[in-house]
């Protein structure tokens, strides 16, 4: 078996021999020519290896014989077409070489269990310990990536980094966060944020200075932390509470007349760049066209079976923009208005309106718009006590 | 290797000295394999003749094939029906 897997290998030829074969024989011996398959009869013949049979025709013609090549059989014939093709061959080992070589670095990073840290923050964390589409995995640690990459992010909980075949995969689960509980063991008073009517006052912590009914003006000391016991003695307190108030607000916007809007012209420059293992390879020669023009960045990544690809493709398209002033209609300005006043509204919590009141005034190009209402609202607000303390 | 077949060789000659042939040993009556054969004088289907030394032996039989050959030694195939030494 392995005589013939050599035979083929370097491939054989068969040739008949016309003359004395005994003798041609007796010669190739003597030579040290190795021959098999020796026939004879009518047509003598044999089998010589490939590569030898360029010096059988010195012994034939020692031998006084002729030779004729009959047939060729093994590998270097069957691939005598590639001679002539030598791209393809190359190709291959090239080919061969390439997947060798890539087969041995990190294709792409998948990351999963992500709630409230950007994957772009993890990945340029990544990036700098390494763990990056291009980089070896003979260089890539697994575990010191995990170490590094969990004293980057102190809120994750648990993380594990594992490398599969050419990807690697990072697994991270979010922890939460402990709350600041000094805020609540501070020495702080209960003051009032706005002036109003108390129609409701609940005390947590701390001695009440307020009752329901009482009118009370901003920065009134409601509920005060300096506890006094039953034999006198004092205690600063954490004071706490929720009183509620009807309270009159007054919210302002001021909005101009006229607009400066950004349109596009119409006139767009679009650069391609394709990343290939990271690397930007630039597809266009197009410059970015900098100011006066707004972009938007899209990034095509390559999949194959659910399996990100480090090849890319990095799009920017730049869109020419001009600025145009247009005037409001008062409809608009007051529509406008009134959004930024609900956004002020907003800001404010557990603030409930029972009514309100419109004023609308145009001057100077400005649209003026006041809301005056009576609310309901928690008024308390903790102010902190500040003690110096000689120690 | 080389000094491995010199001490062969320098076996051979010994023994073809003492004996005054070659060595042959037979299978059954499927192969002969000679050593110390100095060439072949006669091949065909029915007859292998080969020199040795001062004599030639000559193989009889049927599909008679040299399935390999050195400059001592070869090794000789089929249905053997007889064995000659001729002088």
């Amino acid at each position: 078996m392995l005589v013939q897997l050599a035979r083929w290998f370097w491939g054989s030829v068969r040739f008949r021999v016309t003359g004395s074969p005994e003798r041609f024989f007796n010669r190739c011996a003597r030579e040290g020519i190795a021959l098999w398959g020796m026939e004879s009869g009518e047509t003598p013949g044999a089998w010589i290896r490939a590569g030898y049979y360029k010096q059988l025709p010195a012994c034939a013609r020692a031998s006084q014989c002729g030779l004729r090549i009959l047939e060729k059989r093994g590998l270097p014939f069957s691939t005598m077409w590639l001679r002539r093709r030598k791209g393809l061959p190359t190709g291959a080992a090239l080919g061969a070489l390439l997947l060798f070589v890539l087969s041995q670095q990190i294709w792409c990073v998948q990351v999963s269990g992500l709630q409230t840290i950007p994957e772009e923050e993890l990945r340029a964390a990544c990036e700098e310990i390494g763990l990056v589409p291009g980089a070896w995995k003979s260089q890539v640690d697994p575990i010191r990536a995990e170490q590094e990459l969990m004293l980057r992010f102190p809120n994750v909980s648990w993380m594990t980094v594992n490398t599969q075949g050419s990807s690697a995969y990072i697994e991270l689960a979010e922890g939460v966060q402990k709350p600041d509980m000094s805020a609540f063991q501070k020495p702080s008073n209960v003051k009032a944020d706005v002036s109003g009517q108390i129609l409701l006052f609940e005390t947590y912590d701390g001695t009440a200075l307020a009752a329901e009914g009482d009118a009370v003006t901003a920065g009134q000391l409601l509920i005060s932390g300096v506890v006094e016991d039953t034999f006198g003695n004092v205690s600063l307190r954490h004071a706490a509470g929720r009183v509620i108030a009807s309270t009159t607000r007054t919210f302002t916007a001021s909005i101009p007349m006229t607009e400066t809007l950004s349109e596009e012209t119409g006139n767009t420059v679009s650069r391609r760049s394709l990343r290939l293992f990271g690397l930007r390879l630039p597809l266009t020669l197009a410059e970015a066209p900098g100011e006066g023009w707004s972009c938007s960045r899209t990034l095509t990544a390559l999949r194959v079976n659910g399996v990100e690809l480090p090849v890319s493709l990095f799009e920017e398209v730049w869109a020419e923009t001009a600025s145009r002033e247009r005037i409001l209609t008062p409809e608009e300005a007051l529509e406008a208005a009134r959004r930024e006043v609900e956004r002020q509204q907003a800001a404010l919590k557990s603030l409930r309106i029972l009514s309100s009141e419109e004023k609308i005034e145009e001057s100077g190009g400005v649209l003026r718009y006041t809301l005056t209402a009576k609310c309901e609202e928690d008024i308390a607000r903790e102010a902190e006590i500040l003690v110096n303390s000689p120690n | 290797m080389e000094e491995q077949n010199t001490q062969h060789r320098g076996g051979l000659t010994l023994l073809h000295h003492a004996v005054g042939g070659c060595h042959i040993e037979l299978l059954g009556n499927r192969q002969a394999v000679v050593e110390g054969s100095q060439g072949i004088l006669e091949y065909g289907d029915d007859v292998v003749r080969v020199r040795a030394g001062k004599l030639a032996v000559r193989f009889r039989g049927r599909n008679l094939k040299i399935r390999c050959m050195t400059a001592d030694s070869l090794v000789v195939e089929g249905f053997l029906l007889g064995m000659d030494f001729l002088t």
